[in-house]
């Protein structure tokens, strides 16, 4: 790979030169062809995460004005979709800049919910459920089989072609490659 | 009269001496967890400075903190190669040396022992840099075991083009990859420097499992102190990614050995830690070759090119070429 050329150690390509001026028609053309998720504009890093803060101090304020106001900071119900929201975002940021580690941080993160809605039911009467439980164990039972074990079943499972196969495949088509140049 | 305040004051260097000792626990226990600590930081600082010429224990925890977030959102992969890691080439007669660097290091490893064949000998000597070698972990990430043999057979048939017969010298992975070669080519003679073809490391088997969430992961203290020795260009860290296509660069070589029939040179180091000495045996008794040598360097650790006895190594080689050709 970096042997082709021996004295220039800088194998820094070189930017594209496109001859060819797209002339206006051409550009209409394209732009009308392009998909939904291509007209989707593009924001800068800081976006998501301000509106998310915005959000979650418009939640805040409705909160403190409307009584009772009796919970911790006064704060009475609020703490529930400022923690889902800002729960969504790492999770999802997470698997879109990371996605080969989204089977295990999304596993993790489900069980941390189940947790969090476990200890919600149990704190909550009646608690005259299965287990004391009301009414989680249906989300929390989504959650382990759709959020913990398809994704690990799945990850372990992936099929992966051995190493002596990917390296004759390899070998193969380097002589055929061999073979052609010759030919030519 | 007299006694309670002494008694008082052996009850005080009795509670001070306690204190002490509980100080000496909690540090006895704690220790451990400093060390990782300090790996950490190590690791991250290494991380971020694209493994530099950094000492482990330089770090501050902002930069771990960047650290932290750069592994887990990668910026640009640095794809130029450094100064002075490149492949080199020395003209000479028709017989030509091929040497290949080993896993995470570079052509520069092999400087002193090609002007030694290329000067004393008059070979033909060419050094190749492997894909993904001599620029950053991160592009060494994005290769696997097929782009370095690749690159290797480039740098094979480049040789081929000037020289008649043709001898691979290999150190470590470059070692196997010149066994793979050999097995699929035909070449004159093999010299391996500390080839490894089986090795057991810690939960090897999940290595493609960790490699997800951990990258990066630095190398001994005692490894990067010798890079730093001798101004080695070698990572300071080795991607996860990169030494589980290193493993199975081992499995193919398992399945390819028997095929080689070319002369072999296989040189050992005693203090290797990296690769056992039972690699070379196992090498040995697999290859088809008529003429099999061995050379153990007792006092090397496994870079035998920068050890105590890389003289003796190196006569060696000259030796066994001589012979065999």
């Amino acid at each position: 790979m970096n042997n082709k050329n021996i004295t220039n150690h800088n194998t820094e390509e070189k930017p594209l030169q496109n001859d060819e001026k797209l002339d206006e028609k051409t550009i209409k053309e394209f732009a009308t062809k392009r998909t939904f998720w291509d007209r989707i504009p593009t924001f800068k890093w800081w976006v998501t995460p301000l509106n998310i803060g915005l959000i979650c101090i418009f939640l805040l304020v409705i909160d403190i004005v409307t009584l009772p106001n009796t919970a911790f900071l006064q704060i009475d119900w609020a703490w529930w979709p400022i923690g889902g929201l800002i729960f969504t975002y790492v999770v999802s940021f997470i698997i879109f800049k990371r996605p080969e580690i989204a089977w295990i941080v999304g596993p993790i993160l489900m069980v941390g919910a189940s947790g969090l809605l476990l200890a919600l039911d149990l704190i909550f009467p009646p608690n005259d459920g299965f287990w004391k439980l009301d009414w989680a164990i249906i989300p929390i039972a989504a959650l382990l089989t759709f959020g913990v074990l398809i994704p690990i079943v799945t990850k372990f499972g992936r099929k992966k072609d051995k190493p002596i196969d990917k390296f004759r495949k390899a070998v193969e088509e380097m002589k055929q490659q061999e073979l052609e140049q010759e030919s030519d | 009269m007299i006694s309670k305040p002494s008694l008082e004051k052996t009850d005080e260097t009795k509670e001070k001496k306690k204190s002490h000792d509980y100080r000496e626990i909690a540090s006895q226990v704690l220790s451990p967890y400093k060390e990782m600590f300090s790996w950490f930081n190590s690791f991250t600082i290494n991380f971020i400075k694209k493994d530099a010429s950094s000492s482990f224990s330089s770090s501050t925890s902002m930069q771990s903190i960047f650290a932290l977030i750069d592994n887990l959102a990668p910026r640009k992969v640095e794809r130029n190669v450094r100064d002075k890691a490149g492949p080199f080439f020395n003209q000479g007669n028709e017989i030509g040396v091929l040497l290949t660097h080993g896993f995470s290091s570079t052509a520069q490893e092999m400087q002193e022992l090609s002007h030694l064949l290329n000067e004393e000998n008059g070979y033909t000597t060419f050094a190749v840099l492997l894909a993904g070698h001599g620029t950053s972990p991160g592009d060494l990430a994005q290769t696997d075991m097929i782009d370095w043999y690749k690159s290797f057979k480039e740098g094979f048939d480049l040789l081929k083009q000037t020289c008649s017969k043709i001898i691979l010298v290999g150190h470590s992975m470059g070692a196997t990859l010149s066994l793979l070669l050999a097995a699929n080519e035909p070449v004159d003679a093999i010299v391996t420097m500390c080839a490894p073809v089986k090795v057991e490391y810690f939960m090897q088997d999940y290595l493609f499992l960790i490699a997800d969430l951990l990258k990066y992961f630095p190398r001994r203290k005692e490894e990067v102190a010798l890079m730093d020795k001798h101004k080695m260009l070698n990572y300071r860290v080795s991607s996860l990614k990169a030494v589980d296509n290193l493993l199975e660069l081992m499995e193919i070589a398992r399945d390819e050995i028997h095929k080689v029939t070319a002369p072999i040179l296989t040189i050992t180091a005693g203090k290797d830690k990296r690769v056992p000495l039972y690699n070379a045996e196992k090498i040995r008794s697999q290859v088809n070759s008529k003429i099999k040598e061995d050379f153990f360097a007792p006092e090397s650790h496994h870079t035998v090119l920068f050890g105590p006895e890389k003289q003796q190594v190196m006569r060696e080689i000259q030796r066994f070429i001589k012979t065999v050709i």
